[in-house]
């Protein structure tokens, strides 16, 4: 996918460069000619592509940042998704008379601890996978600890297969 | 290179020579030369291209990351209540409420995520088509989410303004920004009333709170 | 050759099915066993021959993988594809379903009791290994999920004395794992398998381990620490462990289980060849690169792939062995040593 230059500009262009060429050459020995037709040709070929590498980069920035927005949309919202599911049992199991609770707290203040230890909107973070292996790995034993019912797993396990 | 012979020598008078044939090497010298802007203009969108993208995909990837922080927690949240609900047995009114909210906000984030994967598909053609683009999704966005009775109107006047202005480009998961926002505070503001009347701790109360502020 | 392994019983443990796995109780008085029938079977001795005790049925919904006892004996554990484990109570000469153990998005592979008694493991296609502790009451609470390897996990074993627990995989590798700040996390990565390892066993005194795979070979690790062992690269407190010895030349197919009599030293192998092995270490051979020789090998022990392989914890000599073909083998093996 490329761009083509619209007629206008390819005219302007033209007739500037032509106009160059033509003080160049009057008057020149053959090798001078010579020469002149090939800077012409580099120049020309130079001129197409500082247009075209400025509009590049455009939709480079463009399309990258389309890709980029989803993934780091999804990624977001499946960890932000841990985040308040544990602070929310955390807050519970604080303020509970039910004993037996320290190894489940420990297991919350872990997992919250650990989502908030990595740089989790940095692409090019060299660890982010590991680290959000860590992070549901981490997830499930919570789910385990807090028993939650098996269709919740089910309805989780979908985000859980989100390729990144 | 073929079209070098085109090139008129210096000692010939250009207009002496037979018109027809002036026009001929014209032309030719022309498509040469065009073919010669094109090919420098591919390769420059090649580099061009491939000197941005990873920045675009970081940038957008910061954008996208930023932009689901808060859902993604309510939606958390909502489902940790849910849960205890159900392990409660609270009276099934109840869980409904808890359930209801929960679907909604699923919808919600099912939503804004859509919105950037529409972005991605209408990826422009061309440089000329990105105002079109530009324009379609204005439209989309109209379709979908202003022909409301709700919209302020706010919203669409901005991304008419998007359409005017090339140097900004769209970044569509705002269309309609506003009202999304909106529906969002709504979400957080039932959130909120659900921690209260179901007895939830102080300290969650606090935390959407929080969000709600964020 | 004068060792030999001669068949003293066999049982049609899973009748039109296959016959996953067999273990004995720490006494040796018992073999459970299970199946693609979805039951686990018990089995003690009459006499001469071997009798079906009990039948633990309506724990699972799938086949069961395997199964394992408890350090006390009084329990049993099973491993099923339904994505659970069960923990079943010895209540007179019957067992009961005492807990569930949820939590693997798919097919539970193994379970494995520590010798303290107090933790269990489990790990499952999900690519994750769970470890379970257990309180006074029974109540089963996992403290881990480690999500080390990138495949399917075969075996989880634990090592005879310490907190060490070892794992096998489909992808090629077996890793350890230690306790760290309350949590499991993988000390080491053994690799040097070119296909699925399939299991594990840890000698008597824990200081070696051997690993079957689908690439023929049975490996021999040996623990090598830091700064002891000339040629490793142990870094930080991590462990080390090398591989001291290749088995290779002696199976024509994938090597499924692999057994090391805590007795006697001797090495038994199940094969996809339908045959039954039994390895010795060289008494002359250097203990840092010993060389196994083949003691006795049964072809068509059974009539399809043997599945697993297991030495009785206090008869010298006594081996289970069963099969797809649905039947238990039990072995008396003899040797000159």
């Amino acid at each position: 996918m490329w761009l083509v230059p619209n007629s206008t500009e390819v005219e302007l262009l033209f007739g500037v460069t032509c106009n160059f060429f033509i003080t160049m050459a009057s008057g020149c020995t053959s090798e001078d000619l010579f020469d002149a037709i090939i800077m012409a040709d580099d120049r020309f070929h130079d001129e197409g592509f500082q247009e075209g590498f400025d509009k590049g980069t455009r939709q480079g920035l463009i399309e990258g940042r389309n890709h980029g927005a989803t993934h780091g949309a999804r990624l977001s919202a499946e960890l932000s998704f841990y985040y308040g599911f544990a602070f929310t049992w955390k807050c519970i199991f604080q303020d509970s008379p039910e004993p037996r609770t320290r190894k489940k707290l420990k297991a919350l203040e872990n997992l919250l601890a650990l989502i908030q230890s990595f740089p989790h909107d940095d692409p090019q973070y060299g660890n982010l996978q590991e680290d959000v292996g860590k992070v549901r790995a981490k997830f499930r034993q919570v789910c385990s600890l807090v028993n939650v019912p098996s269709d919740f797993r089910d309805y989780v396990s979908k985000g859980e297969e989100m390729s990144f | 290179m073929s079209w070098v012979k085109s090139i008129p020598s210096s000692e010939d008078d250009v207009f002496d020579e037979d018109e027809e044939d002036t026009n001929l090497q014209k032309k030719e010298w022309r498509y040469n030369m065009e073919k010669r802007l094109k090919d420098g203009f591919r390769d420059g969108m090649d580099s061009g291209k491939e000197a941005s993208l990873q920045h675009g995909f970081n940038m957008g990837f910061r954008d996208g990351a930023a932009k689901m922080v808060i859902v993604g927690q309510l939606k958390g949240i909502v489902s940790a209540m849910q849960c205890w609900c159900q392990l409660q047995q609270l009276d099934p009114p109840r869980l409904a409420s808890v359930t209801e909210l929960l679907q909604i906000i699923v919808r919600h984030e099912d939503t804004m995520i859509e919105r950037m994967q529409m972005a991605q598909q209408h990826l422009p053609a061309s440089v000329g088509d990105i105002t079109d683009c530009i324009s379609d999704l204005s439209v989309q966005h109209v379709d979908s989410c202003c022909g409301g009775v709700h919209c302020s109107g706010k919203s669409c006047h901005r991304s008419e303004g998007a359409k005017e202005d090339n140097s900004t480009f769209p970044c569509p998961s705002t269309h309609c920004s506003l009202s999304m926002e909106e529906n969002l505070k709504q979400l957080l503001k039932s959130c909120m009333n659900l921690v209260y009347e179901l007895d939830f701790p102080e300290e969650l109360l606090h935390h959407v709170k929080q969000l709600m502020s964020a | 050759m004068k060792d030999s392994l001669t068949a003293l019983c066999k049982l049609s443990g899973h009748p039109d099915s296959r016959c996953w796995f067999v273990a004995w109780n720490p006494s040796g008085t018992l073999l459970a066993s299970c199946g693609g029938d979805r039951a686990v079977r018990v089995w003690g001795r009459e006499g001469d021959s071997w009798v079906c005790k009990s039948v633990l049925q309506d724990g699972h919904q799938r086949t069961v993988r395997k199964v394992t006892w408890s350090p006390c004996g009084n329990y049993l554990a099973s491993a099923s594809f339904d994505a659970t484990a069960c923990i079943w109570r010895k209540k007179d000469d019957d067992f009961e379903c005492v807990t569930v153990l949820e939590g693997h998005e798919n097919e539970v592979k193994c379970v494995a009791w520590a010798p303290s008694g107090s933790l269990l493991a489990t790990c499952s296609r999900d690519k994750s290994v769970w470890v379970w502790e257990v309180d006074e009451e029974d109540e089963y609470e996992c403290v881990s999920v480690v999500n080390a390897h990138t495949q399917d996990v075969k075996h989880v074993t634990w090592h005879p004395t310490q907190e060490l627990l070892a794992s096998a995989s489909y992808d090629n590798t077996v890793r350890l794992y230690q306790e760290e700040d309350d949590d499991w996390v993988c000390k080491a990565t053994l690799e040097g398998h070119t296909s699925t390892v399939w299991s594990l066993a840890f000698d008597a005194s824990g200081q070696r381990l051997a690993s079957c795979s689908d690439d023929r070979t049975v490996k021999i690790w040996r623990e090598c620490l830091p700064g002891n062992e000339p040629g490793t690269d142990t870094v930080g407190s991590d462990l080390s462990w090398k591989c001291i010895c290749t088995l290779s030349g002696f199976h024509s197919r994938t090597i499924y289980d692999v057994a090391w009599c805590r007795l006697t030293g001797a090495l038994a192998t199940a094969c996809g060849d339908d045959g039954v092995r039994v390895f010795r270490e060289d008494p002359t051979s250097d203990p840092m690169q010993p060389t196994f020789f083949l003691s006795v090998h049964m072809p068509k022990a059974h009539s399809q792939d043997v599945n697993c392989i297991a030495w009785n914890t206090k008869e010298a000599g006594l081996l289970a062995s069963c099969s797809d073909d649905g039947e238990i083998i039990i072995w008396h093996y003899q040797s000159e040593a």
